[in-house]
């Protein structure tokens, strides 16, 4: 059991009346992970649905040859492994590996299916986050099956350029696994750029500097 | 003094072949009093040879990615 101000430091229960948000913290605990650590591996039985309270993840799925697809990063106010405990197998779909610092918030599977059953309010709020889930796998798969890896990594670089706020920082590894494709291609493709004048590399900063360029590549123009 | 970003380095994944060590035109890289990889700031130029020379993925060279002051 947490306490009930800790809920309201995540955003998705913000909004849940008092009387829900008691009924959700009676049935959930802390737990806390270091950068690098797996929280949960794919194929293991779903024990929990978490809701992040600080910190940022990855979910990923792997090849049978190791190689990754980053399906989401998710960070403070996200909760994953909701839908998984609802199907036949449950058991987890993705591996949940921590980026930093992270501290979650757990619920177990089975109160998590009776507030399910036994609370509107709460079963809304969840519909309203699978949809929003549904949505973004859609433009994932929309991105891997119709468009090349130079219009992927063009269209990444002009989303993560245009983020208002602080970047964050990515390795080539995790800029491969985010796109569907390998390191040594998205190497290849950065240098084309590079040549092609789109952008420049000065040490740890990739700078942008040809948005017409880049849109064209990305097939936005 | 201002920090110098460097490659991240995965020292569970290193099996210490040394090939970044040799690899590396700078001589930024080597093994630290405990045997681990270790990396020479101050000589650290950020090529990247390091990164494409392990065959363990254990260097990696990490970037943020904005909008150049001077772009068209």
């Amino acid at each position: 059991m947490i306490n009930i101000q800790e809920l309201s430091g995540i955003k998705l229960f913000r909004d849940l009346s008092t009387s829900t948000q008691d009924k959700v913290a009676q049935v959930c605990i802390q737990r806390s992970y270091g950068r690098g650590e797996l929280i949960q591996i794919a194929g293991d039985p779903c024990e929990a649905v978490y809701f992040i309270r600080s910190g940022v993840v990855q979910v990923l799925r792997s090849s049978p040859e190791g190689r990754e697809q980053v399906m989401v990063t998710l960070s403070a106010g996200d909760m994953f492994n909701a839908i998984p405990p609802l199907t036949d197998q449950a058991v987890n779909r993705g591996t949940v590996r921590a980026l930093s610092d992270v501290n979650l918030i757990a619920m177990r599977v089975d109160d998590y299916h009776t507030l399910l059953e036994n609370n509107n309010e709460f079963a809304n709020l969840m519909l309203k986050e699978f949809a929003h889930r549904l949505s973004h796998l859609t433009d994932l798969v929309e991105n891997l099956a119709l468009y090349p890896v130079r219009a992927r990594l063009a269209r990444f670089l002009l989303k993560e350029a245009d983020q208002p706020e602080i970047h964050t920082a990515w390795t080539q590894d995790e800029i491969a696994a985010q796109l569907g494709t390998v390191r040594d291609v998205i190497g290849r493709t950065l240098r084309a750029f590079e040549d092609a004048g789109y952008l420049r590399r000065e040490r740890e900063k990739i700078l942008l500097i040809d948005r017409a360029g880049l849109e064209g590549e990305a097939d936005l123009a | 003094m201002t920090k110098i970003t460097v490659p991240r380095l995965d020292l569970k994944r290193c099996t210490r072949c040394g090939a970044c060590i040799k690899s590396c035109p700078e001589s930024a890289l080597q093994y630290d009093a405990k045997g681990d990889l270790e990396i020479i700031p101050d000589r650290c130029t950020y090529c990247g040879i390091c990164e494409s020379s392990c065959p363990e993925g254990a260097v990696s060279l990490v970037y943020t990615i904005s909008w150049s002051n001077n772009r068209s």
